[in-house]
C-alpha cells in the first residue's frame, strides 16, 4: 500500500509537467488551430534562459524563475504568434506541421547558438539548473522511506496553480469567453466582434507561459544537455492531448497527470524483460499511436479543409523543354565533371550528399506529391540499413542485400501507411513520429537485428565486374559516387513520372480537397498507400547506400529527431520538386564543413537555419529555390517588360451600368457588352430603388466584385439599405447570396467596389472591426456557438441588463441558459442568434437565410424579430432563397442571379410566380427588356 | 538527434563498453577488408600506401588528433587535444624521438556525428598526411577505424569502440574495452576496488544492485559489471536495465523503491549506477533521500565540472570508478602531467579526464615510436608497437601489452569519493584480474 501511495504521489508530480504541456498543446490547437510541435522547444529555451540568468547573470533563483516565466515566456508567445501561429491558422495542415517542427528545431538551436557565440557556455559537463527552492532541495519524509522534496512541491503547486489560473481565465473572463468562441466558430466569433488574432495571441501567451513553467520547474529533471529531452516530454504530453481528443483542456490536464502516475506504476510493477529491451521506454509512444488510431482525434476538422494547399503557382510546364531540362542537365554534367576532378574529402562529401539526396527525394514523394507528413523516414533508413547489414553478415551479396533491404523499408512503410489510410494531416504526422520513436527505442534495440553490442553491422562496398566501389582508393570512391548519382537520377525520373501518374493526379485531387475528391470517387487510400510505400522504399535504398558509404550501420546513426531536421532541410529547398531535394542533400552534407571553416565553430547555426527554412513553408510552399527563381523571373520581367496585352474581361465594359442590367438572362454577355453604355438610358425606376440617395442609405454597396480562387462570383453589385428598413435579397442557389453576405461582412475580401456604413468606408477592414463598427452578419444556418452555453453565447456580446431583456422576451432561452447552445432546437437556436441583435441592435444587420430549415410558424416569429430590430433604426439586409414569409416585412426585394442584380422591385409588386420564373431563367418579360435595352429603346419597370 | 549519443558517451566515459555498444559501428568482420597483424598489413600497404612514407621525414613526424570537440548535444572532449599537445611539447623539448620532432597539427573535430567519422579520418590521413592519429577520442569511430586498419595508420586513444579491438592499429590506453564473446575477458576492477574500499577480501555475504538504461548498451554495461561482481562472489540483488532510454528519467521513485527492497525486502549493501550522469545524479539523490546509507558508485562523474550546481549537490558522497590513476593521488606521473599541461596553457589549473586521455595516448605513442627506431615505416612501427612488451605509468595507467590488449582491457582502476566540490581518493590505482563473461553462465 505504501509503495502504491509513493508511486502515485510522485507520479502526480511528473504528471504535473505533462499536464502543463498537454493543456498548452490543446489550448493552441483549439484557439490558434495549430498543433505546436515546438511546445517542448519553447520549454527548453525557457529553461536555458532561466539557467543563464541564474548562472551567468548571477540572479537569485526566484527572480530568475519569475522573469523567465512571467516576462520571457509571454514575450516569446507574442513573438511566436505574430511571426508564425497567426499566419499558420489559415495555412494548410502540411505547412502547419512542418513550420512548427521547423520552429522546434530552430528555437533551441538559436538559443544554444547565442550561448555559444556569447560564450555563456557553462563549464559543467551536465547542465542541470537548480530547482526552484532551496539548493540542495529540502527533503521532507512522509514516512521513513517516502521522501518528498522542495522541487517536487514546486512542480506540484505550479501545476495546481496554473490549472486553476487557466480554468479561471478560460471559464470566467471575457477574454476566455472570446477564446472559447473562437474555438467554437472562429468566423462567427469574428462576426460577433471578437478579434480572432487577439484570442490567438492570448492563447499563445498562455501556452508559452505554461511551457515556460515546465522549462523552469522541469529543468532539474530534464537537464539542459539536449533539447530533445523537451521535445520528447512534449510528445509524451501529446498522448494526453490525443486522449483529450485535442478538445478539452481539463481532460488534457487530467490525462497528463494520469500519464505521470501510469509511467510510475509501470516502472514500479512491471519487470523489464531482457528480450523486450525498450518496451517500457517506448510505452508512451505506443500509447500515442493506439490513441490516434482509436480516437482519430482531429477527424472533425477534416471536412471543410477545402483547398488547403494552393497548387504550384509557378507553372513551368509551358516553358520549352530546354528551359526546363537545361539547367538540370548542365548541373548533372557539372557534377560528373566535379567527381572526376576532385578527390579525397570532397569526393566523400559528394557521395554522402548523394546518398542523402536519395533519402530526401523520398520526402518529395510522400510530402511533396502525397501531401502527407511522414516523420518516420529516418526509421525506414535505419530499418533498411540494419536489414542489409544483417543479410550481408550472412554472406549475401551487396546487390541482394540492397534490394531486400529496400523492400523491407517499403514493407515497413506500407505497414505504417495503413493508419495513414484512416488518418490525415496531423494525426498521421503524430502517428509516424510515434512509430519513429517506437522504432528507435524498441525495434532497433533487438540485438539480433541491430548487432549493437558489436557496433552494428559492417556493410562493405561491392566490386562488380571488376569495377571497384571501395572506400579506400580514389577510383573506388569516385565509382561509388557515380553509382549513387545514377540511382538518384533514377529516383528523380521515377518521381517525375509519379507526378504524372494516376496516383499522382489522384493525390493532387486529394490535396485540393479531400472531401471533394472522396465524393468524386478518387481512391485516396490506394494512392496514399502507393506513395507511402514507394517513399519509404526510396528512403531505405538511400539508407543502405549511406551505410555502405560509411562502411557500416548502427541503430543510432539516424534517430527520429534527425528525421525532423531532414524534413526541415528538404522543405527549405523545396519539397515539391526532386531537384530541390537533391540540392538539399548535397548542401546538407557540405554545409557543416563550410560553416565551421568560414563562419562559426558553433554547430547550431546550420541547424537553426534549416529550422527557419521549415518555418518558411508557411509562407512559401515551393521552397527557397523555386521562390528565388520566381523572384528572379519577376525581376527580369520588370526590367524587360513583355508586350502581352492582358485580355480584359468583357464584363468590365459595363461595370458602371451593371447595376440594373438584367444581364443574367443572357447566356452570352458579349451581346450585352455591345450595348453602347452611353446610349443606354438608365432604367429610372430601378436605379432609384436599388441605390438610394446617399443621405438616406445606411449601408451602401457599390460595384462589388468578389470570388474565390480567381473565379468571380459577384460581378458588380450595387445596393443600398436605409436606416429602419428591411431590404430582401432573393436568389436561387448559386446566385451569390452567401458570397455577398461574406463580402459585406468582410469574411471574403472584395476584388473591387466598396462597402460603406453611413458613409464610412469599410472595405479592407477585418470582420471583427466591421462588427464593432456596427455592421453585423447573422450567418447562414445558426449564428450560435454550439459549444458554449446559452448564457455564454449572450455574454459574449451583451451586458447583464441586456441579457435580462433577452430572457424576458425569450423565456425558453432563460430555461435553457445553462445548456450548451448546440442542444437547442432549430427555432431556439435562431432565437439565440437574433436575440442579442434585438437587445443591442446593430446599425446594419445582414441576415443570411435566417429562415432556413425552420417551421413556417417559427419563420413568422423570426420575421417579427427582424421587423422589431429594423424598427430600432437598424438597416436590415435580409438574404433569402424563398419569398415566403418575407413579403410583408421587406420594403424592397432585390433579385440576385449569377452574381448580378436581376431586378429590384417594391415588395408588394413581387409575386411568387414571377420569382419562380426568374429562378428558372424563363422570365420572358425581363428577357424582352434585355432586347429592348439592347436596341436602346428604354426600359419599362417590371 | 544526439541525445542518445550523449547518453552513450556518458556511459562510455565509465565503462566504455557501453559506449561501444551504441555510438559506433562494426568491428572488422569476416567479410570486410582485414588487417590482422603486420603480415596482412604489409600486404595491403603495398596496395594502398603509395604515400607509405607520408607523415614523417628524417627530422619530423606529423601527428593529428580526432576528437569530439563540439557536438549538437554539447558533449565535448576538447581538452584531450591539450593533453596530447602537452606531452608532445615535452618530447620535442627533450629533443624529439629518434631525431624526429613531433609536428602536432592539433585535432580535427568529429562532432560526435557518425557521418563525420570517415571524412574526418580521411582528411587526417589523406589531406593532412599524418603518420598516426593521437588522440582518437571518437565515440562514433567505426568505418574510420576500418579505413585506418586497412592503411596501417596507428591510432591511440580511449578503447571505447570495437574499432580498438581485434586489429593491430588501434591502441586504447585502457586496452580494448569491448568484450565480444563469452570467452572474452572483462576487468574485475570495479568489484575489486569496492572490496578494497570496504576492507573485505571478496563479496561473500554482500549484495550489490546494478541499474542501467533500457537499451542494448545499458544491458551490456550491466552484464559486464555483473560479471565482475559475480566473479568476486557478490550476491546480485538487482541487475536491471530499467531506466527509460532515449529520454530523461523524470521520476526516480519507482527505481529507488525497487532497489531498496530488492534484497529480500531490504536494501542491498552497494548500488552501482551504470547510467548517464543525470540519471546517476537523480538516482543517487532518490536513494539517499529514501534513507539508503550504503556506498553508491558510478563511473561517469570524474570531472570537477560535474560537481557544481544541482547534479553536484545530488552526487555528494558518491563513489566514482575511474580507469587510471586519480589525479588527487598526486605522485610523479600526475605532477609531470600537470606541469606539462601548464607549460602549454598556464590557465589550466587542474587535470581533467579528457586531458588525461590525450596525454596518456600521446605518451604510449611516444613509447612505441621510440621502440620503432630511426629507420621508420608504418609497418615497422606497428611491429615494434605490437612486440608483446609491457608498458605502464606508475600511478597513471596500468600495465599495457600489445597485441594482447587489442583483445582485452586493462584490469586496473582507482576509486574516488565526491566530497563537496572535490574528490577524495579512496583506493589508488590498483590492478585486478580479467575474467571471461562466461562467469555469468550461459
Amino acid at each position: 500500500m505504501s509503495k502504491l501511495f509513493v508511486l502515485v504521489l510522485s507520479g502526480i508530480v511528473t504528471g504535473g509537467l505533462y499536464a502543463m504541456l498537454s493543456s498548452g498543446l490543446v489550448l493552441t490547437y483549439q484557439v490558434a488551430g495549430v498543433f505546436n510541435f515546438a511546445q517542448g522547444a519553447t520549454a527548453f529555451v525557457c529553461a536555458l534562459m532561466y539557467f543563464e540568468l541564474h548562472s551567468f547573470a548571477h540572479w537569485p533563483i526566484v527572480p530568475a524563475a519569475l522573469v523567465t516565466t512571467l516576462i520571457f515566456a509571454p514575450l516569446l508567445g507574442i513573438l511566436l504568434d505574430l511571426a508564425m501561429l497567426r499566419k499558420l491558422a489559415r495555412a494548410g495542415i502540411t505547412a502547419q506541421i512542418v513550420a512548427t517542427i521547423g520552429l522546434s528545431i530552430a528555437l533551441p538551436a538559436a538559443g544554444l547558438f547565442i550561448v555559444d557565440e556569447a560564450n555563456l557556455k557553462t563549464t559543467s559537463l551536465v547542465t542541470t539548473p537548480p530547482g526552484v527552492g532551496p539548493v540542495p532541495s529540502k527533503v521532507w519524509h512522509l514516512t521513513s522511506q517516502v521522501p518528498f522534496d522542495s522541487n517536487q512541491l514546486a512542480i506540484l503547486s505550479a501545476a495546481a496553480l496554473s490549472a486553476l489560473a487557466l480554468w479561471l481565465i478560460v471559464s470566467h473572463t471575457s477574454l476566455g469567453l472570446q477564446m472559447r468562441a473562437c474555438v467554437d466558430r472562429r468566423d462567427l466569433a469574428a462576426l460577433r466582434g471578437v478579434n480572432p488574432g487577439r484570442s490567438s495571441l492570448v492563447a499563445s501567451i498562455l501556452s508559452t507561459t505554461m511551457a515556460g513553467l515546465v522549462g523552469v520547474l522541469g529543468a532539474p529533471l530534464l537537464s539542459l544537455n539536449s533539447p530533445d529531452a523537451y521535445t520528447q516530454a512534449m510528445l509524451i504530453s501529446a498522448a494526453a492531448a490525443v486522449f483529450a481528443v485535442f478538445r478539452s483542456i481539463p481532460l488534457a490536464f487530467f490525462f497528463g497527470l494520469l500519464l505521470g502516475v501510469g509511467r510510475n506504476l509501470i516502472a514500479g510493477y512491471v519487470t523489464p524483460h531482457v528480450s523486450l529491451t525498450g518496451l517500457s521506454s517506448a510505452a508512451p509512444y505506443i500509447l500515442i499511436f493506439i490513441g490516434l488510431l482509436v480516437l482519430n482525434a482531429t477527424r472533425g476538422r477534416r471536412a471543410g479543409t477545402v483547398s488547403e494547399e494552393k497548387p504550384r503557382d509557378l507553372d513551368i510546364s509551358r516553358l520549352p523543354l530546354w528551359r526546363r531540362a537545361g539547367p538540370w542537365t548542365v548541373a548533372t554534367i557539372a557534377l560528373v565533371i566535379w567527381l572526376f576532378e576532385t578527390d579525397g574529402l570532397w569526393l566523400d562529401y559528394t557521395a554522402y550528399g548523394l546518398c542523402l539526396a536519395l533519402v530526401f527525394v523520398s520526402f518529395v514523394v510522400v510530402t511533396g506529391i502525397g501531401g502527407m507528413v511522414s516523420l518516420a523516414q529516418a526509421t525506414f533508413v535505419t530499418a533498411a540499413g540494419l536489414s542489409a547489414g544483417l543479410l550481408i553478415s550472412h554472406g549475401w551479396p551487396f546487390i541482394a542485400a540492397l534490394l531486400v533491404g529496400t523492400a523491407v523499408a517499403g514493407i515497413a512503410g506500407a505497414i505504417v501507411s495503413l493508419p495513414a489510410l484512416r488518418l490525415g494531416g496531423l494525426p498521421l504526422a503524430l502517428s509516424t513520429l510515434a512509430i519513429a520513436f517506437i522504432g528507435d527505442l524498441l525495434f532497433f534495440q533487438i540485438e539480433s537485428f541491430s548487432n549493437q553490442t558489436l557496433g552494428g553491422w559492417s556493410i562493405p562496398r561491392p566490386t562488380w565486374f571488376g569495377i571497384t566501389f571501395d572506400s579506400v582508393t580514389t577510383e573506388g570512391n569516385r565509382n561509388f559516387a557515380l553509382l549513387t548519382l545514377v540511382i538518384v537520377l533514377g529516383a528523380v525520373w521515377l518521381v517525375r513520372n509519379l507526378e504524372r501518374s494516376p496516383s499522382g493526379r489522384a493525390m493532387l485531387a486529394v490535396r485540393s480537397s479531400p472531401v471533394a475528391a472522396e465524393a468524386s470517387g478518387v481512391s485516396t487510400a490506394r494512392a496514399k498507400f502507393a506513395l507511402f510505400t514507394i517513399s519509404s522504399a526510396m528512403a531505405g535504398a538511400g539508407g543502405i547506400l549511406y551505410a555502405s558509404y560509411k562502411g557500416g550501420v548502427t541503430n543510432g546513426d539516424h534517430t527520429s529527431t534527425e528525421g525532423l531536421v531532414w524534413l526541415a532541410v528538404v522543405v527549405t529547398f523545396g519539397v515539391r520538386r526532386p531537384g530541390g531535394a537533391v540540392i538539399a542533400g548535397l548542401i546538407y552534407s557540405m554545409s557543416p564543413y563550410f560553416v565551421s571553416e568560414y563562419l562559426t565553430k558553433s554547430t547550431y547555426l546550420p541547424i537553426m537555419m534549416f529550422g527557419l527554412g521549415g518555418i518558411g513553408l508557411a509562407k512559401n510552399p515551393e521552397g527557397f529555390l523555386v521562390d528565388t527563381a520566381a523572384e528572379f523571373r519577376k525581376l527580369t520581367r520588370r526590367v524587360i517588360p513583355r508586350r502581352k496585352p492582358s485580355p480584359a474581361p468583357v464584363s468590365l465594359a459595363f461595370t458602371t451600368t451593371a447595376t440594373a442590367e438584367p444581364t443574367a438572362f443572357s447566356k452570352a454577355p458579349v451581346t450585352i457588352s455591345k450595348t453602347p453604355a452611353t446610349t443606354t438610358p438608365r432604367p429610372v425606376a430601378e436605379s432609384t430603388a436599388a441605390a438610394l440617395p446617399v443621405s438616406e442609405a445606411l449601408l451602401e454597396v457599390r460595384g462589388l466584385r468578389a470570388g474565390y480562387d480567381g473565379i468571380e462570383i459577384l460581378h458588380g453589385i450595387d445596393l443600398d439599405v436605409a436606416a429602419g428598413s428591411i431590404v430582401a435579397v432573393l436568389g436561387p442557389n448559386g446566385a451569390g447570396k452567401s458570397t455577398l453576405c461574406s463580402v459585406i461582412s468582410g469574411l471574403v475580401e472584395a476584388d473591387a467596389g466598396s462597402v460603406r456604413l453611413a458613409g464610412e468606408e469599410l472595405t479592407g477592414r477585418a470582420p471583427y472591426l466591421r462588427s464593432r463598427a456596427g455592421l453585423v452578419l447573422a450567418p447562414e444556418s445558426r449564428g450560435i456557438f454550439a459549444g458554449l452555453t446559452v448564457e455564454e453565447n449572450l455574454r459574449l456580446v451583451l451586458d447583464a441588463a441586456q441579457r435580462e431583456s433577452v430572457y424576458e422576451r425569450f423565456t425558453a432561452l432563460r430555461e435553457r441558459r445553462k445548456l450548451p447552445a448546440g442542444v437547442l432546437s432549430g427555432g431556439e437556436q435562431q432565437m439565440l442568434t437574433l436575440a442579442p441583435l434585438m437587445a443591442k441592435p446593430p446599425r446594419v444587420l445582414v441576415a443570411d437565410e435566417p429562415s432556413l430549415g425552420l417551421a413556417p410558424l417559427v419563420i413568422e416569429q423570426v420575421m417579427e424579430i427582424l421587423s422589431d430590430i429594423a424598427a430600432t433604426g437598424c438597416a436590415v439586409l435580409l438574404v433569402e432563397e424563398k419569398l415566403h414569409g418575407i413579403a410583408h416585412v421587406a420594403e424592397r426585394v432585390i433579385a440576385l442571379d449569377l452574381g448580378r442584380v436581376a431586378w429590384t422591385r417594391a415588395a408588394s409588386e413581387v409575386d411568387a410566380a414571377a420569382l419562380a420564373a426568374t429562378y428558372l431563367g424563363v422570365d420572358r418579360d425581363l428577357a424582352a427588356r434585355v432586347e429592348e435595352a439592347a436596341s436602346g429603346a428604354g426600359v419599362v419597370s417590371g | 538527434m544526439k541525445s542518445k549519443k550523449t547518453a552513450v558517451v556518458a556511459l562510455g566515459a565509465s565503462l566504455a563498453l557501453t559506449l561501444a555498444a551504441c555510438g559506433s559501428s562494426s568491428k572488422t568482420s569476416s567479410g570486410s577488408p582485414t588487417s590482422g597483424g603486420s603480415t596482412s598489413a604489409g600486404a595491403s600497404s603495398s596496395n594502398n600506401n603509395a604515400d607509405a612514407s607520408a607523415g614523417f621525414t628524417k627530422d619530423s613526424i606529423t601527428i593529428e588528433g580526432d576528437i569530439d570537440k563540439t557536438s549538437a548535444s554539447g558533449q565535448s572532449e576538447a581538452k584531450a587535444e591539450l593533453g596530447a599537445k602537452a606531452r608532445f611539447n615535452r618530447a620535442n623539448a627533450e629533443g624529439g624521438v629518434n631525431g624526429r620532432k613531433i609536428n602536432y597539427l592539433g585535432a580535427q573535430d568529429n562532432k560526435l556525428d557518425p557521418a563525420q567519422d570517415l571524412p574526418t579520418v580521411k582528411k587526417i590521413v589523406q589531406t593532412d598526411k599524418a603518420f598516426a592519429i593521437v588522440p582518437m577520442v571518437s565515440p562514433v569511430l567505426a568505418q574510420g577505424g576500418t579505413y585506418l586498419a586497412a592503411n596501417n595508420v596507428p591510432f591511440y586513444g580511449w578503447g571505447i569502440t570495437p574499432a580498438f579491438c581485434n586489429n593491430m592499429v588501434g591502441f586504447g590506453f585502457t586496452g580494448c574495452l569491448v568484450p565480444i564473446t563469452k570467452t572474452d575477458q572483462v576487468s574485475t576492477a570495479s568489484a575489486g576496488l569496492v572490496e578494497k574500499m570496504l576492507g573485505i577480501k571478496d563479496g561473500t555475504g554482500k549484495t550489490v544492485a546494478l541499474i542501467s538504461e533500457d537499451s542494448i548498451g545499458g544491458q551490456f554495461g550491466v552484464k559486464v559489471i555483473e560479471a565482475a561482481f559475480v566473479a568476486d562472489h557478490w550476491k546480485i540483488s538487482y541487475a536491471k536495465s530499467a531506466l527509460p532510454a532515449g529520454s530523461p528519467t523524470t521520476d526516480f521513485t519507482p527505481y529507488s523503491q525497487a532497489i531498496l527492497t530488492s534484497n529480500n525486502g531490504k536494501a542491498p549493501d552497494v548500488v552501482f549506477h551504470i547510467t548517464t550522469v543525470p540519471n546517476a545524479a537523480g538516482l543517487t539523490k532518490a536513494l539517499t533521500d529514501a534513507g539508503f546509507k550504503g556506498p553508491q558508485l558510478n563511473a561517469v562523474t570524474y570531472d570537477p565540472a560535474f560537481l557544481s550546481g544541482q547534479a553536484g549537490a545530488s552526487l555528494n558522497k558518491e563513489y566514482v570508478f575511474i580507469q587510471y590513476g586519480a589525479f588527487e593521488s598526486g605522485g610523479a606521473a600526475n605532477t609531470q602531467m600537470l606541469k606539462d599541461v601548464q607549460a602549454v596553457d598556464p590557465n589550466q589549473k587542474t587535470l581533467t579526464q579528457d586531458i588525461a586521455i590525450g596525454y596518456y595516448s600521446a605518451d604510449i605513442f611516444l613509447h612505441h615510436l621510440k621502440k620503432a627506431g630511426s629507420n621508420l615505416s608504418r609497418v615497422k612501427f606497428l611491429a615494434a608497437a605490437n612486440d608483446g612488451s609491457t608498458y605502464e605509468v606508475a600511478g597513471g595507467i596500468g600495465a599495457l601489452s600489445f597485441p594482447s590488449n587489442h583483445q582485452n582491457s586493462v584490469a586496473c582502476g582507482s576509486l574516488v569519493q565526491i566530497n563537496g566540490n572535490k574528490y577524495d581518493v579512496k583506493v589508488p590505482l590498483s590492478c585486478y584480474r580479467n575474467v571471461p563473461l562466461s562467469v555469468l553462465g550461459s
